[in-house]
């Protein structure tokens, strides 16, 4: 299971569901319709698909913690030693989200909780969990987490937190050439050095979290965060790989497109 | 796409404490952070034992939020809302789900 689902003998809807999640965890934008379809042919019923994809979202925030913090497994485990796989960067994206067709009064994504509405205590948890990652905290001003939250959005190709962000950012007074720097999954080149030091950490832990090193918080400390500023950070970041994989594994915000 | 750059995971320098950055365990936890501690034991209470590390302290993955009481209550209570609640999918099925995410994400942990 651990070095390859697919030579594990599992019946077709186990393999139909980890194929699912297997997707959503590395290119969550290749996901489409059709392969909720998929889940529903295999006889999964909603309230299943619901929790195959939070659970999954969650253990990529889960991911991300504990590679951006470089957790110690302290478990005492019979199995062999986990032997990670070579693995290259996340295959291109496509192209950046087009700019949204209409705009809406609303930062809140509100697709984003309807889709959750099959677990109302999640959907209320998401709510409390989001407000908590925007609250401006000294080191991560409200402009810095909302860059932050559209450039994430933006490399996982997200149209609900694309959407979300990009308005947030202009109601903020951002500069519009940062915000489509951001939306083309850039570092924009006029950003101060603190700044992009901190999008270019975002990148890691978005695309290749398991390529942190304790090296790199180094850097976040050089550059004013101390151990609560990394802890937020990665909090952030992680937090958001949990929204895009929920919105896009879900399909949420796709019809607002 | 260009050429791919194979990039293998290597943690093979382990950091010296529980992690990267400092974390507080529960008999050091003061206030705010050992009310949060004190409810998510509680909140565990009917959970498999293997989910309880040897040295009978709260994971490392729960201590790494230690310095933020409250976004550690906000993780750990979408955990539990996903994975411990009447609606959630069969234990052995979650386990699947967290094992092949794991793995897509090279994580270790």
């Amino acid at each position: 299971m651990k070095a390859d689902f697919r030579q594990a003998g599992l019946s077709a809807r186990d393999r139909a569901m980890l194929e699912y999640v297997d997707t959503l965890s590395h290119t969550p934008w290749a996901l489409n319709p059709a392969g909720v379809d998929g889940l529903r042919r295999a006889d999964f019923r909603e309230e299943e698909i619901l929790h195959v994809v939070l659970g999954c979202a969650h253990f990529n925030y889960l991911n991300r913690m504990a590679d951006g913090l470089g957790i110690r497994f302290e478990y005492e485990s019979a199995l062999p030693p986990f032997r990670p796989r070579e693995r290259g960067p996340r295959p291109a994206p496509p192209p950046p989200l087009a700019e949204p067709s209409r705009d809406s009064p609303e930062d809140e994504p509100g697709a984003f909780y309807r889709i959750l509405g099959g677990n109302p205590e999640a959907c209320a948890l998401a709510s409390q969990w989001r407000a908590f990652q925007l609250r401006p905290t000294p080191g991560l001003e409200a402009v810095t987490r909302v860059r932050v939250a559209l450039f994430v959005s933006s490399l996982d190709r997200c149209p609900t937190g694309y959407r979300s962000y990009r308005r947030s950012l202009a109601r903020l007074g951002d500069d519009a050439a940062v915000a489509e720097a951001l939306n083309r999954g850039q570092v924009p080149p006029g950003l101060p050095p603190r700044e992009r030091l901190l999008l270019e950490h975002a990148a890691r832990l978005t695309e290749m979290p398991w390529t942190t090193r304790a090296e790199h918080l180094d850097t976040l400390r050089s550059a004013g965060l101390d151990d609560r500023g990394i802890l937020k950070l990665t909090m952030l970041v992680s937090y958001l790989s949990f929204e895009s994989r929920v919105a896009l594994g879900l399909g949420a915000g796709r019809s607002e497109l | 796409m260009g050429a791919v750059e194979i990039v293998t995971k290597a943690k093979d320098d382990p950091p010296a404490g529980d992690g990267w950055i400092r974390m507080i365990g529960v008999a050091a936890a003061e206030g705010e952070l050992k009310d949060v501690y004190a409810r998510l034991r509680a909140g565990g209470g009917e959970r498999p034992a293997v989910y309880t590390p040897p040295t009978g302290e709260v994971a490392n993955i729960v201590k790494s939020h230690s310095l933020d009481p409250e976004g550690l209550g906000l993780a750990f209570g979408m955990s539990a809302a996903i994975h411990w609640s009447p609606r959630s999918l069969p234990w052995a099925t979650r386990e699947m789900i967290n094992t092949v995410t794991s793995s897509a994400n090279n994580c270790f942990y």
